[in-house]
């Protein structure tokens, strides 16, 4: 006698274990997280020998129980109507507990619910709820209900319900962090795509000036960036010419920095003087501000017909002539402090000549402040001894400055969106 | 090197003493240790000594703005104390020095508080 209830433990023993391998190869066949937990607990019901069984998710906005899966006669009205808050129920406090209970009789448990019984009709008997942990932290749990043969669960059934949950609890975590995996590759893809709407609000071609000559550069460190530069057509005689720099990097910037293009645009127009368009813009920013955001910003206003600028610098970094005699001229130009910090600021503006021959060097912090792998700067120096023997004209110019910048940060990532602007009249 | 944030308290409001890289990663240190002063409020004027600041990026600037444009709000002075050499040059390439009220040291920056 004592024999055959030894073999029966056995055999059932060998069929639990076959159980526990049949739904390993459940989880580790597919990441589709519906279909796997269904025939988990499809099988656990089965092998467990029970009338019900449910899965339930803690919902991390509300942090709340949801019922992710509920096999049995009552099943979907479950799925459909009840939500549990943490330490309401059975399922509840053991979510909150994290700690797995089995009950012979639901119904003497002080915090058995006897509601959804009475809701659908179905007397609940016999138990078994098990936290879903991944480490201490618990993220769901499972439950099987009421023993088919009409006996209670005992400690064997206990033990091998936890051993299925906690398979049931990796399948959860699999697909949750397989979810994550597919968010974040949508947001690089969103954030490629942004690169190239970004790069639609720059000029997409030279200003076509008569005998004037325009060449722009312009690289974020991120896949967007807070650096932008304009050509604007004015008149015939006109051509304004933006640069600027707003605060931190990527995303922030990059939203700042689209406003603050189509503003600039507009006031270009609508001011009579370059000053006078960056304090309205001023203005308008100071107006709107968040965290401090900021921008640095200097206009020019090129009148061909005469070769005079007019320039208004507001905190940005001096732009550089290189004379045709080959000499630089640092041009700490009028202006005031940077754009969006304080409403009502004065800032003020001033002429300079450009000569046929001349070549002016616009640029943003990202190309002087440039580092190597030794954590050097590329600084002014490097700058401006490439500026005496480079070119002549705005694009040689350009391209060596690029060039020369690229060779210094080697394959040091970039720290800083790097821009430069370079214009000049032709001899 | 991270940054070190002290903050004291004296008759007519609070000293702010940070040391390190004011950037991109260390700024909202920065500004949570500032948004507990102002969630406090009460005080008639703000310090920031900035002595210790080897690094200041225009994050960092951004986040001086924002406690400047809160000071206002609040009807405090944010002074600054003791620029470094480093945050005096980004200052005077940016031209702030006109933005903001900066004092040689905190016995100036107590005067007449």
């Amino acid at each position: 006698m004592e024999n055959t209830n030894n073999i029966e433990r056995l055999s059932q023993k060998v069929k639990r274990l076959h159980t526990l391998i049949e739904v390993n190869e459940i989880i580790s066949s597919s990441l589709e997280i519906d279909t796997i937990l269904e025939n988990v607990m499809t099988i656990s019901k089965k092998v467990m020998n029970a009338d019900a069984s449910s899965l339930m998710r803690i919902d991390e906005k509300t942090n709340e129980l949801i019922y992710q899966v509920a096999q049995g006669s009552v099943g979907e009205k479950l799925k459909k109507e009840v939500r549990l808050k943490m330490g309401q129920g059975i399922a509840g406090t053991v979510a909150e507990e994290g700690k797995p209970l089995l009950l012979e009789d639901a119904y003497t448990h002080p915090k058995f619910f006897r509601g959804n019984d009475e809701a659908t009709g179905y007397r609940t008997k016999s138990m078994i709820t098990v936290p879903l942990k991944v480490g201490n932290r618990v993220t769901g749990v499972a439950q099987v209900i009421n023993r088919l043969d009409g006996k209670p669960f005992d400690q064997d059934d206990l033990e091998l319900f936890i051993s299925l949950s906690s398979m049931a609890a990796i399948a959860l975590e699999n697909a949750k962090m397989h979810q994550k995996i597919l968010d974040k590759q949508r947001l690089v893809k969103d954030m490629e795509f942004a690169r190239t709407v970004q790069e639609s609000f720059l000029p997409q071609q030279a200003p076509d000036v008569k005998s004037y000559r325009f060449s722009a550069h312009y690289t974020p460190a991120l896949e967007v960036g807070g650096d932008f530069y304009d050509f604007i057509y004015l008149d015939q005689n006109r051509t304004g010419i933006v640069i600027g720099d707003v605060s931190g990097k990527g995303v922030p910037a990059a939203l700042y920095m689209a406003k603050l293009g189509s503003d600039m645009r507009t006031l270009a127009f609508t001011e009579r003087v370059p000053a006078q368009a960056l304090m309205k813009l001023n203005d308008l920013l100071a107006g709107r501000s968040r965290r401090g955001m900021f921008a640095t910003l200097l206009y020019i206003e090129l009148d061909a017909s005469t070769g005079t600028m007019t320039l208004s610098n507001a905190g940005h970094l001096p732009p550089i002539i290189k004379k045709a005699d080959g000499s630089l001229v640092k041009l700490e130009t009028a202006g005031g402090a940077p754009l969006g910090m304080l409403p009502g600021m004065k800032l003020f503006q001033e002429e300079a000549k450009l000569e046929p021959g001349d070549t002016v060097i616009l640029y943003t912090d990202g190309i002087v402040e440039a580092m190597n792998a030794k954590e050097e700067l590329y600084g002014y120096e490097r700058f401006e001894t490439l500026l005496k023997k480079s070119g002549p004209g705005p694009s040689a110019l350009k391209e060596a400055i690029i060039a020369d910048v690229n060779r210094f940060t080697g394959l040091s990532p970039q720290h800083d969106d790097m821009t430069l602007v370079c214009f000049g009249a032709a001899k | 090197m991270k940054v070190e944030i002290t903050t004291q308290k004296f008759g007519a409001g609070s000293i702010l003493l940070i040391k390190g890289d004011v950037d991109m990663n260390s700024s909202p240190d920065v500004r949570s240790s500032l948004d507990e002063i102002f969630k406090q409020g009460g005080a008639k004027a703000l310090l920031i000594n900035l002595s210790g600041v080897r690094y200041m990026d225009s994050s960092g600037i951004a986040t001086l703005v924002e406690a400047m444009q809160n000071c206002m709000k609040q009807g405090m002075k944010l002074r600054l104390v003791e620029l470094s050499p480093p945050v005096r040059d980004v200052f005077e390439l940016a031209r702030l020095s006109s933005i903001f009220e900066i004092f040689a040291n905190t016995g100036e920056a107590q005067a007449g508080l």
